[in-house]
């Protein structure tokens, strides 16, 4: 078994690769390329001098100059916790810095450069962190490039080959141009093989890709921990109601009214219940969107009688804004599952073995619950393995309508604005935790069926 | 004379199917006395299963109905029961108790997610005033019973671990671990290759001698019934053809479809370059010809008789010895009454 996990563990590997090289190069051979909708945003047809500047920062920041398979790669090292640094990753001492801080003060070049001398020990750490050397090291190289023009000159060049200079250097342009070029630049340090955090890198926007998905995760995992338990629930209990009283009047009705909800596209049904339930001229019943309204901080966590009268407190305003986002997520879920269920109990109930254990005397109400069940669960395993992943891409639908900040609105936000980081997070996110239910899966069949064995 | 223990008079169970009703069982006559094995014969959907499992009420309803019958149950000398009358709760205290049933198919008939030993021990624990240890012991006896080595260690066994034949053991050992009066044997040795198939009649018969028990032992298979039974049953489309001590039906078998049967069969030493069929095909139950069930592909059937107007009755043509027949060859006894028929008793 530990074995059979281990592989299927080194399989995600290369599946993982796959799912991410699918959709990195599909938004990298879009057209408009990366952030395209960022930088066109007028929709002109010249690039302005604005989105120029901003699509050089964005190169050196991504490395979007380079050959779409480079970047990939970049991006593979980028995520991967075994891989080589990149400039950005090395950090420096106080010490180191604090020689490096010593050298700029003595040296008169610096002082003449006076009025900026923070910058210039950002610009040397800069400069060491592009080089891989150390900040002492750094500011050697910047006095020498500060101080003579052809020395600077070929210091450029050899960060960006293609810098224009027009006008002869001065150590003030000097200055100024090599921290242009350096902001954001990285480099992968061929030199530094490590093991490593991996680093999901920086939304279009600057923040952490991390920080992004730390935020949407939680919001639409407490949407899915709500819905999947009520889809289950109705599922089950309907399911086995209907096989139990097979032909009857419940299995009709419920079989009928399931297929009718199920039939209902998610997108229809939310924006009516909007229509009906949220609009100020029909029943202002629920609010239209968001997951708090803007007052719940202050709010108490219980619902309370206060100067005002009744205060909803938070936990009840919570519930409040997410009723019909889990209306949306739930009601058409249950129908397969529901069917599934009275499916396989009536494939079950007509086994043999059922007819042994009716034949050694035991009532009806235990030969459906430990004999029946027990073997109709079995398939829904693998459906529920699916369900997963499903509700992730079903909330994307539900998010957007009901704005609710979660990983699907995140996901769809981003392929818009083709916020690379941000969408390869979410893929990875989405593939890791496809394949891992998946796993699961496969691990729950061993336990729940003694006949699986994957020795 | 004792009492049978189970006798089954006029059974007939339907099925509603979308085609029509199917008349799977009509009109069956039987009885079974404590000690004996009956042999019931008969081709695939002559009724033979389903007359066993009327026994114990498990034909389902829907799609079956019990049309019309008794099945008297008479155990420990009180006055005999209906088994078709009892409550559901009144027949789970018989069945697997009184009366335990074994099928045909051992691959199929055992719960595959559950261990062998929980599956005995629920029918134990179920029956009998016993603590989970007590019938542990109980279901390790019964194990150890039916000729399985190490049973101890194979109450945690899974089905599927098992061969064909020890699956079958473990499902006699599950139906005997009860002590039953009667064991109704639906093809136990169908689905086991020959060698296998004799161990476990051989291991039934035991467990008879043993024990004491009756046995309804359900087969197509002449041979088995020629070595295990003491009484024989031909079922043909619904209906007891002929009925009589094994000896007696296969010395001289009196209905036309026995014979065909016995004519079928190859012999030890007697060459011949191909067998003698019986014509035609098993009639559809929801379509019965009329009168005689058997007429259309009767060897001796002749236009005058009554054959294709009216069922022949099963009437005494011999001491002990039953046929539906028109063409009655032996000595005519009268009519022997329906309900008393018939008394054969197990020490001939």
């Amino acid at each position: 078994m530990l074995t059979y996990i281990f592989r299927r563990l080194a399989l995600m590997l290369p599946t993982l690769v796959g799912v991410t090289a699918v959709v990195f190069f599909i938004m990298a051979l879009a057209p408009g390329g990366f952030g395209g909708s960022v930088l066109n945003e007028q929709g002109s047809q010249n690039e302005g001098e604005e989105s120029r500047r901003i699509r050089e920062y964005f190169n050196r920041r991504y490395g979007l100059d380079q050959p779409a398979i480079i970047q990939y790669g970049r991006w593979l090292n980028q995520v991967s916790p075994v891989g080589f640094l990149t400039s950005s990753q090395i950090q420096f001492t106080h010490e180191q810095l604090a020689e490096a801080q010593t050298a700029i003060d003595a040296d008169p070049l610096f002082g003449s450069l006076k009025g900026r001398p923070g910058h210039m020990l950002a610009l040397a750490e800069m400069l060491a962190k592009y080089q891989d050397i150390s900040p002492l090291e750094a500011t050697r190289l910047l006095n020498d490039a500060l101080g003579e023009a052809s020395a600077g000159e070929n210091l450029l060049k050899e960060i960006n080959p293609e810098v224009e200079i027009k006008s002869p250097l001065t150590a003030k342009t000097t200055a100024a141009l090599l921290l242009l070029e350096l902001a954001g630049r990285q480099r992968i340090l061929f030199a530094r093989p490590a093991v490593k955090m991996p680093d999901l890198g920086q939304s279009l926007r600057g923040r952490r890709v991390t920080q992004l998905l730390g935020e949407a995760v939680p919001i639409t995992l407490l949407l899915n921990l709500i819905t999947i338990p009520i889809i289950y629930s109705i599922a089950l209990v309907t399911g086995i109601l209907a096989a139990r009283y097979r032909g009857r009047a419940f299995d009709i009705i419920s079989g009928f009214i399931m297929l009718g909800l199920w039939c209902l596209p998610v997108i229809w049904v939310g924006v009516m219940l909007i229509g009906y339930f949220a609009n100020t001229q029909y029943w202002k019943f629920f609010p239209t969107d968001g997951l708090h309204a803007l007052e719940a901080d202050t709010m108490r966590f219980l619902p309370s009688f206060g100067p005002e009268g009744f205060e909803r407190g938070w936990l009840l305003d919570a519930a409040w804004h997410l009723a019909l986002p889990i209306l949306c997520l739930t009601y058409g879920g249950f129908a397969v599952l529901s069917k599934l269920t009275r499916g396989s109990i009536l494939d079950n109930i007509s086994c043999d073995y059922v007819r042994t254990v009716r034949a050694k005397g035991v009532s009806e109400h235990t030969v459906l619950f430990r004999h029946v069940l027990r073997n109709s669960l079995l398939p829904l395993i693998t459906v529920s393995a699916s369900i997963l992943p499903a509700l992730f891409v079903g909330s994307v639908v539900v998010e957007n309508i009901f704005s609710i900040p979660g990983m699907g609105k995140l996901g769809v936000e981003a392929a818009f604005m083709k916020d690379r980081e941000v969408v390869m997070g979410t893929t990875l996110l989405g593939g890791l935790l496809g394949l891992a239910s998946e796993l699961l899966r496969d691990i729950c069949y061993a336990a729940a069926d003694p006949r699986v064995s994957y020795e | 004379m004792t009492e049978p223990l189970l006798r089954i008079e006029d059974l007939a169970v339907n099925f509603d199917t979308p085609s029509g009703v199917v008349k799977a069982v009509n009109g069956v006559h039987l009885s079974i006395y404590p000690g004996q094995t009956l042999g019931v014969v008969g081709e695939s959907g002559c009724g033979k299963s389903v007359s066993a499992l009327s026994t114990l009420q498990l034909v389902p309803t829907p799609p079956g109905c019990y049309e019309r019958g008794k099945i008297w149950w008479s155990a420990k000398g009180e006055p005999p029961v209906d088994l078709l009358t009892q409550t559901e709760k009144q027949m789970q205290s018989i069945r697997g108790n009184d009366i335990a049933m074994i099928f045909q198919e051992p691959m199929t008939s055992l719960n595959p997610v559950y261990t062998v030993g929980e599956q005995i021990l629920e029918a134990i624990l179920l029956h009998q005033a016993v603590g989970r240890a007590q019938a542990i012991e109980i279901a390790v006896t019964a194990l150890e019973d039916v000729g399985i080595a190490d049973a101890r260690s194979r109450l945690k066994t899974y089905p599927h671990q098992l061969s064909g034949g020890m699956r079958q053991r473990v499902m006699i050992a599950m139906a005997l671990a009860c002590q039953p009066k009667l064991l109704l044997a639906d093809e136990p040795t169908t689905a086991l290759d020959v060698t296998i198939q004799a161990q476990i009649l051989e291991l039934l018969r035991e467990l008879q001698i043993k024990r004491g028990m009756s046995i309804m032992l359900i087969t197509h298979d002449l041979g088995v019934v020629a070595q295990n039974a003491d009484v024989v049953a031909v079922m043909y489309a619904g209906r007891v053809v002929e009925y009589g001590s094994v000896h007696d039906v296969f010395d001289r078998p009196q209905h036309p479809y026995t014979r065909g049967l016995f004519d079928s069969m190859p012999r030890l030493g007697e060459e011949k370059h191909r067998l003698r069929t019986i014509e035609g095909n098993v009639p559809d139950p929801g379509n019965l010809p009329s009168g005689c069930p058997f007429h259309p592909r009767c060897r001796d059937w002749q236009e005058d008789v009554q054959c294709a107007q009216a069922v022949p009755p099963l009437q005494e043509v011999f001491p002990r010895h039953w046929a539906a027949c028109w063409h009655g060859t032996g000595c005519d006894q009268g009519n022997a009454s329906l309900a008393d028929i018939p008394p054969v008793s197990t020490t001939a």
